[in-house]
């Protein structure tokens, strides 16, 4: 499982950090994107203690803290920190007290203050954390944002993934990634893909060598990340293979435990792959907004069917009641 | 399946010149070659993956070749890594 230093907590200018005290505690590392807020701690309840989150003193553990006299005080920040605790902060932009200070000092546990509410920290901290500590895998692929919807290109090498990228990015949809996709699985059906820093917007083309996409295109041209919604594996065209042809059974592919839409596109001369991969995500645009194309067509022949169907029976209906009237006058008379 | 750790002993380590050779001799197999270090995985026919590794002299790889001329895959890119040392 991935950790993260609280010296690189510090780096993150959207939590709004000031270090205060303990440098010593800025190797400690937090393994948890939950943090803990240490109100039964101050009273002196400890069972169930999780001192291994960062601890957050919002304005009610604040406002108890004042309270006390100074050598409660004291007390309960010797008691607390007692426990190797990675990192303490303050929200609401509060002053720690000078014993806590003088203690985190000693016991290698960072001080921290931010100005943001304790509400505001929480939620911040929590999809930053889930991002910085969600398991990550690197795929081989192409990954692009077209129209908004986050497509893996997969298939072997020299099928023409980054040419097909390429004629994406001439028709206005952004690279993220080329030949190497770093993947995590932000909870248990979000994954996010990403570019390596080293790779970064180039691209590979044979005969030409490597080119950097974000220069000759433009910054329009690249994105950083984007979530995966979408797998188009790219295959040679085969003579026996069936191919998907109505589009009601959906493929399905697992990554980090996430099942991810699949697509097959079969790749012969006169099949423009791009524009495939173009309607392959406006249709999934489409389906998500709640409207099935082929199940909807589908529908539709069914009706007709059964209105053909109904129209039958009446007439047999029609049949049926006319010979009984006729039967039913002959022995009347 | 071949699987074998090794240590880069090329003097610059894998870059470009000796990656594109690896993944040019790569590319004409059909089994799949896969190359690990550091936990990171790619596949042995992208240049880009390769560079990516970062290979330094000393570092550890893991070179997996699996298919049908795995054998004849493996002798290959072991030539080219033997070759430069």
């Amino acid at each position: 499982m991935p950790r993260v230093k609280i010296s690189e907590l510090l780096e993150i200018k959207d939590l709004m950090f000031e270090f205060i005290a303990g440098r010593e505690g800025l190797k400690n590392e937090i393994d948890s994107v939950d943090i803990n807020r240490p109100g039964l701690a101050l009273v002196g309840f400890y069972d169930n203690f999780a001192y291994n989150r960062l601890q957050v003193i919002g304005k009610g553990e604040y406002a108890f803290l004042q309270k006390c006299s100074i050598e409660k005080q004291n007390q309960i920040v010797s008691e607390l920190l007692r426990f190797p605790i990675p990192a303490i902060v303050f929200t609401h932009n509060n002053e720690p007290p000078d014993c806590i200070i003088q203690e985190a000092n000693k016991n290698q546990v960072t001080l921290l203050k931010t100005a943001l509410t304790t509400h505001d920290f929480q939620l911040r901290y929590y999809s930053i954390l889930s991002e910085l500590l969600a398991e990550e895998i690197t795929v081989h692929g192409v990954l692009m944002d077209v129209f908004g919807v986050g497509v893996l290109l997969q298939g072997e090498s020299g099928i023409g993934k980054s040419e097909t990228a390429l004629e994406l990015i001439e028709r206005g949809h952004r690279l993220v990634s080329d030949d190497v996709v770093r993947i995590k699985a932000l909870s248990d059906n979000v994954l996010m893909g990403y570019t390596d820093p080293i790779i970064e917007y180039n691209m590979e083309l044979r005969g030409i060598g490597i080119i950097n996409i974000k220069n000759i295109y433009g910054v329009r041209s690249t994105k950083n990340k984007i979530q995966i919604d979408l797998i188009i594996y790219l295959e040679e065209w085969k003579h026996q293979h069936e191919y998907d042809r109505i589009g009601l059974e959906q493929q399905y592919y697992e990554i980090l435990n996430v099942q991810v839409p699949k697509i097959v596109i079969s790749v012969r001369p006169g099949r423009n792959v791009p524009i495939l991969i173009e309607t392959a995500a406006m249709n999934f645009r489409l389906k998500s907004t709640g409207y099935d194309s082929a199940k909807i067509f589908l529908d539709k022949v069914q009706k007709k069917y059964f209105q053909r169907k109904l129209i039958i029976f009446k007439y047999l209906y029609i049949l049926l009641v006319y010979n009984s009237c006729k039967i039913n006058k002959e022995r009347n008379f | 399946m071949i699987i074998k750790t090794l240590k880069v002993h090329l003097v610059d380590g894998l870059h470009a010149r000796p990656a594109a050779e690896f993944v040019r001799i790569a590319s004409k197999f059909k089994s799949s070659i896969v190359v690990e270090h550091e936990g990171m995985s790619v596949n042995g026919k992208s240049i880009m993956g390769l560079l990516m590794l970062g290979l330094y002299p000393g570092s550890e790889v893991k070179i997996i070749v699996s298919g049908e001329d795995e054998e004849e895959a493996f002798k290959r890119l072991m030539e080219l890594l033997k070759k430069n040392n």
